[in-house]
């Protein structure tokens, strides 16, 4: 007789586990929605291998399905009036309640001009072109995707939308270029072809070559968007426009995989400076170039990461911030946003991501930063201190201070951007480390307490002058900073800058005398947030990029006492059981191990009669 | 779409949950039990929140109905004590089904001894070495060594080392969406329902005081909140988005998602009076449970008027496609 033995007769012989069985026997139902289910799943995998959903020929297949009647039209109108006037204007001017404050503005469907097309530089676009915008939205601007996401458009309103936008040119036409019903001469777009490193260096060289492609010129060698021209150009509007910076998957207006690449080089963007290159380049040199602008991307980490491991270490941190080790440590990657909770608020940032690493040693922690930046700017004509906040610039251009409005008008940052501002960043921690999840404010404390600051000041490092690194604190954002005194001003660093990118290293002992110091100690776990200022884009004061709260963890060896921890949990629960099985053999509970052969629990509980 | 994702994806685990539940139900009530906690381990920890294995390259997500439903590409993990609260709770609940009888809680706890006594059964310490000769008996002995001696101990010792182990996960606060603040729940937008004071100078000012009351009631409405989205796309859109889904431009860099007002469990849930006031006070103003000091909401009351953000609630509940909760009656 063994246990299995009478577990497997006891229970097949009771009736009460054939009132189980019945019960599950619900599970019959479960399993045909777990088959549905299946299949649904299915289906959907499906349709997600089909490719790119807005491809011209399928796009052109679903349009029939939306005729372009007047009707269309109207309720396309009425869709525009309520999503699309509130940037685009009410009459398409591209002047809505957000258009003075977005960089670049919405879109002027009066003129004629669109940048997304599959038609030759100049030229209107396709419905499809139109429709595949709305739906996918324009990445890294204010335009959502109107087809995608929690909430949508119907494929139907966004069909009558294009027809409307595209009637916002005006009715009667002297030109006939500018004829809403005319499509352009559509370029053709093929499969992409197997791409490679050769395919890569190829590309290599006709970004560089100014013969060919000059792409270098406006997004600089490694594309970084920092080329010799940029700063310079005005689109067809009389707004400043800069190159895109081809590092980032996110800024991808018009799409990020090799073939939108080449469709954008092929179809230019018109009403910028970018030119088409359909007629100029031939199609095995626009797949090169797309193949190597795609080499350039990095995809942003979307683990949702929040904590940076300082790595300890027993050889000589690098205090050349430039220095290859830095670069091979596991980077934090931390997205900034606009500073819009105080004015002056701006939402047109300069810098939208910074990459920190963190070493530590015996004496000392080490945190380095590394960001794009289209300019190095060492000068700085605002006010020496930066606070308070927001006060005297540069007499001849348009003061922070001055600027009367909830947002900063586009415009204003463009001529701020002519002037001499230092390019800065900040790192911040709590002034006390609390216990949890408790912190103070995440831009600048004050609710919650204080901050311990970090600054760095590009101008007085370049220029040789003391405090290019200061230790600072601060208590709420409007308030006015203090600075530690000069005996506890511990804090180094060193900065380079190099090909559009800016590299710096700040260190400081781990423990200091300091009283408003944080002190830092193998295994502590500490927030920190990160503003930067881009002097280049006119940023001072509350004008910046600011992150949310992240964590840095100083790395420890795992501890002696956790091991000591897991033994003891060994020791206790050997003696436990030795204790159990010592009960259940004297306790001699006999009626429990009997097959309770009469017993029906349904029966039991629901008061029926069933043994 | 992604409503029919999460409920596809429900589906199959309730789907799981059947066919493993069926198999452990034949086995008897302990089984059952064990089975019950081990799924609901697994709802709370792996198919609704979502789960990232592994680090760097090697690192693969597996989504959760919850990354389903709110449209994230990274887990959103139920806090420590939700997620503990709800363990404990189905081990209760699992109990008091158990012992709802005397035969269920003798076939529950049957197992049990049948491990501590060894596969003897009822014949004690003697009879289970005379069990032990028979081939059968020796592998059951062998399993039930493994399990007391060395599964069970090797457990306890790897949460004692785990508790003691730094670890580097960030603290997760558990964050009240909506905390309760003092606000005026009998506030109505007064650019709703309009008075007749309200709509007489509307009616002077556009020039249409010949217009029927009606219309005119639709007219002001309809301009109030154009108004309202005019101020909407100025203030409001760089984080809540055009789309008031709340993935603005700003979004990308907020750890604390901007809301959602598309989404049920926001402005739709709520009387305008609260929404009026947490637009006023913004994320500064919100007490401890509101996790202020994560929210980037500006306190517009130092910016914009109350008419203008009248207006702007006009405009949002509009773009949202919701409308604000009617304020109950109160005796």
């Amino acid at each position: 007789m063994n246990g299995r033995g009478e577990m497997t007769r006891s229970a097949s012989r009771l009736p009460g586990a054939i009132s189980w069985r019945t019960r599950w026997d619900v599970s019959d139902t479960c399993r045909s929605l777990f088959a549905m289910a299946f299949l649904l799943l299915l289906v959907a995998c499906g349709g997600g291998e089909q490719g790119d959903p807005y491809e011209l020929s399928r796009l052109s297949e679903r349009k029939r399905g939306f005729p372009e009647t007047e009707q269309a039209v109207a309720s396309g109108g009425r869709t525009y009036r309520k999503h699309c006037a509130l940037c685009h204007g009410d009459e398409g001017e591209g002047n809505g309640g957000s258009a003075p404050y977005l960089d670049p503005r919405p879109r002027d469907f009066t003129m004629g001009l669109f940048k997304f097309r599959s038609t030759l530089s100049g030229e209107l676009p396709t419905d499809e072109d139109l429709f595949r915008v709305i739906s996918r939205g324009v990445p890294g601007t204010a335009m959502p995707n109107w087809g995608e996401g929690a909430f949508k458009l119907s494929e139907e309103q966004r069909w009558e939308v294009a027809y409307y936008v595209k009637r916002l040119g005006g009715e009667d036409f002297e030109d006939e270029d500018f004829d809403p019903y005319r499509e352009g001469a559509i370029l053709p777009i093929p499969a992409p072809p197997e791409g490679g490193p050769d395919r890569v260096a190829a590309g290599r060289e006709i970004f560089t070559d100014e013969k060919r492609g000059g792409c270098v010129k406006c997004h600089g060698p490694n594309g970084r968007g920092n080329g010799a021209e940029a700063g310079a150009q005005r689109d067809d509007w009389g707004d400043v426009i800069l190159p895109a910076d081809l590092t980032k998957s996110w800024r991808y207006k018009n799409g990020d995989s090799p073939r939108q690449i080449f469709r954008t080089l092929s179809t230019g963007l018109s009403g910028t400076p970018m030119p088409g290159y359909g007629e100029m380049l031939g199609e095995e040199e626009r797949w090169n170039l797309a193949f190597f602008v795609r080499s350039l991307v990095i995809e942003p980490d979307a683990s949702g990461n929040q904590v940076l491991v300082a790595t300890r270490t027993t050889e000589a941190i690098p205090s050349d911030p430039s220095d290859e080790r830095w670069f091979d440590q596991q980077a934090l990657d931390v997205p900034m946003a606009g500073q819009v909770m105080y004015r002056p608020r701006h939402q047109n940032v300069g810098v939208d991501l910074v990459q920190v690493r963190a070493l530590y040693d015996q004496s000392e922690i080490v945190f380095h930063f590394s960001w794009n930046d289209r300019s190095r700017d060492v000068e700085h004509r605002g006010t020496e201190g930066g606070e308070p906040p927001f006060s005297q610039d540069s007499p001849d251009l348009p003061s922070v201070a001055e600027i009367d409005d909830t947002f900063v008008p586009a415009k204003q940052l463009w001529k701020r951007r002519a002037g001499k501002f230092r390019d800065s960043l900040q790192l911040q921690f709590p002034a006390t480390l609390k216990t949890g999840a408790n912190k103070p404010f995440f831009f600048l404390g004050g609710k919650g307490g204080p901050v311990y600051l970090w600054r760095w000041l590009a101008d007085r490092e370049a220029s040789g002058q003391e405090r290019a690194f200061e230790e600072r604190a601060q208590n709420g954002a409007v308030k006015t900073p203090t600075v530690q005194d000069a005996d506890d001003q511990t804090l180094r660093g060193k900065s380079t800058y190099d090909d559009g990118r800016w590299a710096l290293v700040m260190r400081r002992p781990l423990q200091t005398q300091g009283k408003k110091d944080i002190q830092f100690s193998a295994g502590s776990l500490v927030p920190f947030a990160v503003q930067v200022w881009d002097g280049g884009n006119g940023e001072e004061g509350l004008l910046c990029s600011l992150s949310s709260w992240y964590y840095v963890r100083l790395e420890t060896p795992i501890p002696a006492s956790a091991y000591l921890a897991g033994a003891a949990g060994v020791i206790i629960a050997l003696l436990l059981v030795r204790l159990l099985v010592f009960l259940a053999c004297r306790v001699h509970p006999e009626y429990i191990l009997e097959q309770a052969a009469s017993s029906a629990y349904v029966g039991e509980i629901s008061g029926a009669s069933e043994g | 779409m992604n409503a029919l994702w999460t409920v596809a994806y429900a589906a199959a685990f309730v789907g799981v949950c059947a066919v493993v539940m069926r198999a452990l139900g034949r086995r008897g009530v302990f089984w059952a039990s064990a089975g019950t906690l081990g799924l609901g381990w697994l709802f709370f920890s792996v198919a609704f929140p979502g789960v990232t294995l592994g680090s760097g390259a090697a690192q693969i997500t597996i989504p959760g109905m919850a990354m389903l439903a709110m449209d994230s590409s990274s887990p959103l993990p139920v806090p420590a004590f939700a997620f503990w609260s709800y363990l404990a709770l189905i081990v209760a609940g699992t109990l008091v089904v158990v012992s709802a009888s005397d035969s269920m809680l003798r076939d529950f706890l049957r197992p049990i001894l049948r491990l501590l006594r060894g596969p003897a059964g009822t014949e004690g310490r003697a009879g289970g070495a005379a069990a032990s000769a028979s081939g059968a008996g020796t592998r059951a002995q062998t399993t039930r060594i493994l399990i007391l001696y060395v599964a069970f101990p090797a457990l306890v010792g790897w949460l004692g080392f785990s508790a003691v182990k730094p670890n580097v996960a960030a603290p997760v606060g558990a964050r009240q969406a909506h905390p309760s603040i003092s606000y005026d729940e009998k506030l109505v937008n007064p650019l709703r329902n309009p008075s007749p004071k309200l709509l007489a100078e509307f009616a002077q000012q556009e020039g249409l005081e010949e217009v029927p009351r009606e219309d005119l009631r639709e007219r002001f409405l309809e301009t109030m909140t154009h108004e309202g989205r005019f101020l909407y796309a100025k203030n409001c859109s760089p984080c809540h988005s055009g789309k008031a889904d709340g993935t603005g431009l700003m979004a990308r860099a907020l750890r604390l998602p901007p809301a959602n007002f598309t989404d049920v469990g926001t402005i739709a849930t709520l009387v305008e009076g609260y929404a009026f006031k947490r637009i006023q006070e913004g994320g500064i103003g919100l007490p401890a449970a509101g996790t202020p000091w994560d929210s980037a909401m500006p306190r517009w009351k130092n910016d914009l008027t109350d008419e203008q953000i009248f207006k702007i609630l006009l405009a949002e509940y509009d773009l949202a496609g919701v409308s604000p909760r009617v304020p109950e009656e109160r005796e």
